[in-house]
């Protein structure tokens, strides 16, 4: 049955994470811990110690011994550790992120490939409906827009600058 | 003998249903999801317009309009529900705050977090 244990933290507010099969708490630095199998999900920390990764697992073990009516348990944090949340590092570098408006008078979606904040790749379509639609990447790198297809259209807006690499090439037109 | 296989159908029934969250979004209906497992949901930052559910097996972004904590927060609110409600009760529904607003997936991997 899934239950969750709660974690508070400083800059991703409280996160739940369900007690996976193969939910196996590992203490990576005084920086990081690893909730989770292999590569795990990464927390930024600061003092990370052994003594989180106890209450963690006490936390698993409470859990597992409670009703099934009682579905979160909070995790104890050590005093002069913080949590300071999930670790979208991907080796450290900068966040880079981006919100991108697509006018409803583009002629056409963008399709739109990116580095995700895992380090995988992901491919979005943007709509052309002047809503904005927003993502973050990993590993930060030049801006490139691609216009060898075609022209991308003027009214494609891009909110953030922050220096990335981006591959934008319209794709269709609109339905 | 029928007993015991009553007893075995109940339990298996328990605890194998699946469950569902409901995500009414503006662009993709409501959108059900399975949430067998469980995910951890998020938001990379404040005003990214961006909010995430991972588990080993899925990755799920969402485009959003809103305070992307407080929908974070609606969508806990609604995983945690489905932990806690009956095997007939399927549906899980998330209620956004408001003036918050699911736009659309943007994207369904299969893989989850590296």
């Amino acid at each position: 049955m899934t239950k969750y244990i709660s974690i508070e933290t400083t800059n991703s507010g409280v996160l739940l994470f369900p007690n996976l099969q193969f939910f196996i708490p590992t203490l990576q630095s005084s920086d990081v811990i690893i909730l989770g199998a292999g590569d795990g999900i990464p927390l930024s920390c600061v003092n990370a110690n052994q003594q989180l990764i106890d209450n963690i697992n006490e936390a698993l073990v409470s859990a597992a011994q409670a009703s099934y009516t009682e579905v979160v348990f909070p995790v104890t944090i050590p005093s002069g550790v913080e949590v300071l949340g999930l670790d979208f590092g991907g080796g450290g570098g900068d966040l880079c992120g981006y919100t991108i408006t697509v006018g409803t008078n583009a002629p056409y979606p963008i399709q739109f490939t990116y580095i995700d904040e895992f380090g995988g790749f992901n491919s979005i379509e943007i709509l052309n409906d002047g809503l904005p639609y927003g993502a973050y990447i990993a590993e930060c790198g030049t801006m490139r827009i691609d216009q060898s297809a075609t022209p991308v259209d003027p009214t494609v807006v891009f909110i953030d600058e922050s220096p990335f690499e981006l591959l934008v090439t319209p794709e269709r037109p609109n339905r | 003998m029928p007993i015991f296989l009553c007893i075995f159908a109940l339990y298996f029934k328990k605890y194998i249903m699946k469950k569902y969250l409901s995500i009414p979004t503006t662009n993709n209906g409501d959108v059900l999801l399975s949430i067998e497992g469980g995910f951890v949901c998020f938001t990379p930052a404040i005003g990214s317009g961006f909010v995430s559910l991972v588990n080993p097996n899925l990755q799920i972004g969402l485009s959003v309009v809103g305070d992307e904590q407080e929908i974070v927060y609606s969508i806990q609110d609604a995983l945690v529900n489905a932990a806690k409600t009956p095997h007939s009760d399927v549906v899980s529904t998330v209620s956004l705050p408001n003036r918050a607003k699911v736009v659309k997936v943007l994207y369904e991997g299969g893989v989850g977090p590296k």
